[in-house]
Order: C-alpha cells, then structure tokens, then sequence
C-alpha cells in the first residue's frame, strides 16, 4: 500500500477516526489499534514476511529485557551480540547473501577456478533495512545504558512498525519515538494542520516531480548508448532530483502522517540541495541514517577526536558501509567511495564543521560565492548519483564516457513536466529554507488556502499516474 | 478536532468541486472540439469520414513509416489511405480500423503490417495499448472488451462512476495546455494538419551510428501474446465480414535484429503458421538481404530512413501490383 494510492486513502481516514474517537481515552487501546494497522499495513505489500516482522521485534523486545537483567557485564555482551548477529543475519541472508556467492565466484574465476555458486533468489522484504536499524539502535541504547529496556511488547512493536516510517523510514530512535508511544497523546490542531501540509508537500514532490523525472531516466539510463549528451546530462541532473522528491517526499509523507496521530519523527532532509558543500550535503541528506551511523559507527571508533589518519579511516568506513547499507551492488559501494574522497579535503583540513546554518540566512539570496558553492556540490553529488543509479559498474562509466560522444537522440520523451515541477519546488523549498513545515512563509491565511488547492490541482494536472512507481527506498 | 475536520471537509469539497468541474469540462471539450493533435493519428484516423479508397494502410510505426503515399499511390494507380500508427498493437489497430469503418469509409483492400515486435507490444512498445485514445469511447463495449485486459477491475469500477478522474489520470494528453493549444487552433490550421497527416509521414534522416544500430536495451527475445494473436484475428474476421480483401505484410528491419533476437526466426515461422491458420496472404519481403545489410537505408534497427521509405515505397508497389 503506497502512501500515494486509492487504497492509502481509505486506510488513513479510517485509522484516524479509531485513532481519536473509538480508542481515544485508553493509551494503551491506542497503541494496540497502531500495531494491528501498522501489521495491516505491511501485510499489504507480502504477509509471509509479518513472520520475519515479528520475530525481529520480539527479539530485540526480548534481549534487550535480558541484557537489563544481566548483572554482568559480559553477559550483556553476550545479548548484545545474539541481538545484533540475528539481525545482520537476516539482513545478510535476504539482502546480501547472492552479492557475496557471486562475487566470490567472480573472484575465483579472475584466478582460475571455476565456482558455480548457488543463489538464493528470494525477494528482498520490503523496509528490512529500516525496521533492523530500528532494532539495533534499541539494543545498542541499552547496551549503552542510554534507555532503560521497554516491558511493554505492544508498545515496543509500535515503535518498531509503527506504519508511516516502517517501510522507508525515517530510522527512528528508541530515546526519541519510545517515549512519545507512552505517553498520552493529545489531539492538537496545529500539528495536525502542519501534518496535512506536511503530506501535502511530500505528495507533490513524489507525483509530480520524482515519477516524471523517472519517466524521462528510466527512458535514458538503461538506454544510454542510444542518447544525446544533451539528454544524457538532463537525465543524470533528473535522476538528482527524482531520489530527492522521492525519498524526501516519502520522508515528509511519512512524518506528516505521524503528525496526525500525534506523534513527531525525526527531521530526514533539510534543504540539501542547497548546499554549499558536501559535509554540508551530508548533514542535510537522509539525516536519521547519517546520524545513526555517525552515533552507531563513527563515534564508537574515535571519532574526529583521534589522529588525522584514523579520522580518515573512520570517514572511509562510514561511507563504506553507508554505500553497502543501500544494496548488494558495487555501484552502491562506489557511490559511498566516492563520497568518501569528496568529503576527504574538508576532513585533512579540518572545515568539515563549516556552513552548519543554512544558506542565506536571513536574507533573500545567496552570495556569488555561495551560488558557486552550490552549484558545484551539486554537480558532485549528481555525478556520484550516476553509480547510485545505473545498474552495474560497466553502464556507469558506459554512460559517463557516452556523454562526450553520443550522437543518437531518443524520441518522444520530453522534461517539460518535470522541468516544471522542480521549479515550483525549488521556489517554494527556498522560501521556506528557515522553518521545516511547508507554506509557513506565507503569511496570509487566504493566500495559503490558495496555494493549497494550487498544489492539489498540480498534482492532480501534472502527476504522473500511469504505471505508478513504487519509492525508491522501498529496496532498501 | 472540530475545527480541523470543519477545515479539512471544506478544503477536500473544494478542492473536489474544482477537480470535478475541470474533469467534466474535459468531458465536454474533447468531444466537442476535436481538432487533432499532430502526434496521435490514432486519432485522426478514427476521425476519417465517408472517405473511398482503394486500400489502407494498418500497423504500428513501422509501417506508418515505410510508405511514400503519394509516390505509392501513382505507381499503383490506385487511392490509398496510411492509418497506421506509432506503437500501435494489434488491439489499437483493432479499434482504430474499426472506428474507421464505422465512419462510413470504404476501402477493398487491407495492407496490414505484422511482424515479432508487434505480437508482444507491451515488451516492444512504449504502451501495450494507448487506453487514452479511446477515451471518448469509453461506453463502447468494443473498447470495454480491450481495456479489461489493461485496467484492474478496481481502476475500470473507479473510471466507471467517476468518468471525469480519466482525464487526471491520463493528464499528459488532456492538460490545460493542451485544451489551450486546441483552443487557438483554427480550422484552417487543422485541415492543414489533416493534409500533413494524410501525407506520408515525415521522416527525419539521421546519421547512421552504429551504437545506435548493435546496443539496443530491452529483452532479447520476443514473446507471443495470446491477447494480441486474438485481435490480429479479429481484424481478418472483421475484414472477412467487411468482404475486404487483406494481406499482410512485414515492413524491413535491419539485418542484425535477427541477432539481438535469438528467437527472431522461430517468431516468424510461428507468425506464419498463424497466417495459415487464419488463411491470410502474406507478402513476400520487399527488401533483399544487401538492402537488409545496409545501414544508410535506416533510420534505426527497426525504421526505414526516407532514402529507405522511398526504396520501399517502390518495391512494395510492384508486389501491389503483381497482386
């Protein structure tokens, strides 16, 4: 069930009115009814992995009960590892196992042995990657003696599940969603209104600018020999923009959502194309990943507080493993190398901490320098996108070294709707690059209303609703 | 609570009472004013009326391409018409010929284009069948038969009820630009076009590029599909009805298809047995293995180039003939 489909919108009204008027009085009914639709809601897309779901939460649920009870030290250690070996296994087994068989076997025939390894096939349950983070970072909190271990299993399951971020995140943590499970919520106009807004804006980037600009890469990446180079540079500059309306539009679908029933998510994208540098970018881009790693990862292994050397190292594994993390491709882990060799002089140099407020702020427009900037990270980040995007190592540099020399012209495919759709957003994302709720620079009550039934109307003339795609991170 | 349902409910019926009346106008205006879009001769040729030809031409774009008309229709001494268009299957070409008839037009013989490509058009064309084509249509039963392979019973209940959300769904061939473009359309600018569409079509030469030629993305191998052999047959029994004589034919495609494909040949003997089966002549190919070879003849791997069309256009009249 895509938050964009008919069936999305019967489900949410119909939650929404348990939600506030059946179970209202009761948390612990409230919380109940988020599991059981938040389950629903998975089911829709494959209910033969609920199983996997389950089992996943009640062994985190379960471990982290055990590691809290442990007087020892090493008996902790010995939860945390059971933990966190059953879920990288699971992840390893569904997302990673047929990448290593056939890697392997790749590798032996560059030295002369000739493996036929046995793959394993099998689909890839939709949101594995989000929901096991969830996990980890509730173990790897009690471990840390951060959290105390949660004994109620439904109200652990909703933070798990619950259904806005359980199949696209944004990868939530224990210390910030758990306690706003048990508590009371109240039903509060304008977070709701925000909400709506929210979803609203999300709605738009992922109809209106992610799947026409998919309409248009879609047609040129699996195609690139046949391409211009005028519609090879577009469709990499389209790609850029497609991730970023459909993650981020997901991302603000999902927290508007959770707005609605009360409840805050983590803030996932923060303008980031409007960076003026890649450290920058970073900071703004997927944030609930970045900063689980950075909590998870970079500062368990020293931080930017060791020698020069480590920090590179650190920032290389980070990158490294962020890479992999997205898929069982080489294309992914380039990606992450690449970032990492980008971000590699403010490291040396120590001007990785610069530009942490957004661009311009407090005043209308950015500095020439600032315009230079922007520009270039974004030209950077859109390069390193071709890897993302392409399906293998060989179509990347194919399609990069297409550019310079390609002379064919596909027909009949056109960037006028998409060209259109990220104007309007670029407009409005600058507008309002100060506050993170949609529209709240405009100030006229009216005017707003307006704009509303403007974006609806856009979405409704300018969305692309034939062969509806499914968001991007849903592989993840 | 109160107040944010009050507001959502007014905003949601609003918005509902714009969209509704915007889909209802649609409803009203493409009916009404049809003047023709230049890329959809679909259209256009549903839209031919009390006409009188000697023969027709039916298929997708490579046999919209593959003829000189004028130049065909001198040689042959015969008047015929190209209703074939870009990346139509058999189920397009089905209902745009049977508009076509229904239209009070009359021909004696049908050419109709049939090749591998065309037996799986939902792997080898851009759409398996253009469902906003037919649009206007839409109560015809013939077009409710065909669209119930494409559309969910979901999709086809929702379209049924609430006929004006077609045109947000399928919002890239009925935007406000194009109502506007339709608008300031005159009626001499769309007898020019008409004149354009029933020319041959235009073609632009382009330099042959082997890339373009030997890397082709997509399968490689073709597939029949039942549903589009049902109406490929639908047109020789509706022919037979229509006692109008048809023959296929197979417009040429560059040699090296024959490799991308490594089913190409076995396709085409199963295509024949079809033929056979349906008792349809099938002509003989126009194009001999040099001309096949010949990269400067091409457009692309599967389009003739206008040096191409008119080598074509040549040899297909002296088979016209011959018959």
């Amino acid at each position: 069930m895509l938050f964009n489909s008919i069936d999305f919108l019967f489900f949410l009204p119909v939650v929404f009115f348990l939600y506030w008027f059946v179970t209202p009085k009761k948390l612990n009914n409230q919380n109940i009814l988020l599991l059981v639709s938040s389950y629903f809601f998975y089911a829709c897309w494959d209910y033969r992995f609920l199983f996997l779901l389950l089992f996943s939460t009640f062994l985190d649920y379960y471990t982290g009960i055990k590691m809290e009870q442990a007087a020892k030290k090493s008996v902790q250690k010995l939860w945390l590892i059971i933990s966190v070996g059953i879920n990288l296994g699971f992840l390893g087994v569904f997302k990673y196992y047929d990448f290593f068989a056939v890697s392997f076997a790749e590798a032996f025939s560059q030295l002369g042995f000739e493996l036929h390894p046995v793959t394993l096939n099998i689909i890839l349950p939709v949101g594995i990657s989000f929901y096991t983070f969830h996990g980890l970072s509730y173990v790897l909190d009690i471990y840390f003696g951060r959290i105390k271990a949660e004994r109620n299993f439904v109200e652990y399951g909703v933070f798990v599940s619950f259904f806005p971020l359980l199949v696209a995140g944004p990868i939530e943590r224990a210390t910030h969603l758990l306690p706003q499970i048990k508590s009371k919520r109240t039903f509060r106009y304008d977070q709701a209104v925000q909400g709506v807004r929210q979803f609203l804006w999300g709605l738009f980037k992922k109809i209106v600018i992610a799947d026409n600009c998919a309409m248009f890469v879609d047609a040129v990446f699996p195609d690139y020999a046949n391409a211009s180079s005028a519609q090879l540079i577009l469709a990499v500059v389209l790609f850029s923009f497609q991730i970023y309306g459909d993650f981020s539009g997901y991302s603000d679908m999902a927290t508007g959502i959770a707005k609605l029933f009360g409840i805050e998510l983590l803030r996932n994208f923060n303008y980031p194309y409007f960076s003026r540098s890649i450290a920058e970018f970073w900071r703004r881009w997927h944030i609930s990943l970045s900063s689980w790693f950075r909590d998870y990862i970079y500062i368990p292994l020293g931080g930017s507080r060791v020698s020069k050397s480590k920090q590179v190292r650190n920032t290389f594994i980070i990158f490294l493993v962020s890479g992999f993390w997205h898929g069982a491709n080489w294309t992914f882990i380039f990606w992450g190398l690449l970032h990492a060799l980008y971000i590699m002089p403010s490291i040396l140099f120590s001007t990785h901490r610069q530009n942490l407020e957004i661009i311009a702020k407090d005043r209308n427009w950015p500095t020439i320098k600032e315009w230079g900037q922007v520009i270039l990270t974004f030209i950077l980040s859109s390069f390193a996108w071709i890897f993302f995007r392409a399906s293998s190592m060989h179509d990347a540099w194919g399609l990069i070294s297409s550019i310079g020399n390609a002379e064919g012209k596909i027909d009949q495919l056109s960037a006028a709707y998409p060209l259109a759709g990220i104007t309007i957003m670029i407009y409005f994302e600058w507008k309002n690059r100060q506050t993170n709720i949609p529209f709240s620079h405009i100030q006229n009550k009216w005017m707003r209303y307006m704009v509303y039934l403007l974006m609806l109307f856009l979405i409704f003339m300018m969305g692309a609703f034939v062969n509806p795609r499914s968001f991007i991170y849903f592989q993840f | 609570m109160r107040k944010f349902l009050r507001n959502i409910t007014v905003f949601f019926l609003v918005s509902f009472a714009i969209l509704f009346g915007y889909g209802q106008f649609c409803e009203w205006f493409f009916n009404l004013r049809n003047y023709l879009p230049d890329d959809s001769r679909r259209s256009w040729a549903m839209k031919q009326q009390n006409g009188q030809y000697d023969f027709a031409v039916l298929g997708s774009s490579r046999a919209e391409g593959a003829f000189d008309m004028k130049l065909l229709d001198s040689l042959s001494s015969q008047k015929g018409i190209n209703i074939a268009s870009n990346g139509s299957g058999f189920v397009d070409n089905y209902l745009v010929f049977q508009k076509f008839l229904e239209n009070r037009n009359h021909i004696n013989t049908l050419y109709l284009q049939v090749d591998n490509y065309s037996l799986d058009p939902e792997a080898n064309f851009s759409n398996a069948f253009h469902v906003f084509n037919f649009l206007p249509f839409w109560k015809d039963s013939l077009y409710q038969q065909a669209i119930s392979h494409y559309l969910s019973e979901k999709d086809r209940t929702i379209f049924q009820y609430s006929p004006w959300l077609r045109y947000y769904v399928y919002n890239k061939y009925f935007s406000p630009i194009e109502v506007s473009r339709r608008l300031w359309l005159s009626r001499k600018q769309a007898k020019r076009m008409d004149q354009k569409l029933k020319a041959n079509p235009v073609l632009v030469a382009s330099k042959p590029d082997s890339a373009r030629f030997f890397h082709k993305a997509g399968s490689d191998r073709f597939s029949i599909n039942p549903f589009d052999v049902m109406y490929m047959e639908k047109i020789v029994t509706l022919c037979k009805e229509k006692n109008i004589r048809i023959i296929c034919f197979t417009a040429p495609d560059f040699s090296a298809q024959r490799l991308r494909f490594s089913n190409y040949d076995s396709t085409e003997q199963k295509l024949n047995q079809i033929l056979i089966k349906n008792q349809v002549d099938l002509m003989s190919a126009s194009f001999n293995s040099d001309q096949l070879n010949n990269l400067n003849l091409f457009k692309d791997p599967e389009h003739l180039n206008p040096h191409g069309v008119w080598l074509h256009t040549l040899a297909f009249a002296k088979q016209m003939n011959h018959k």
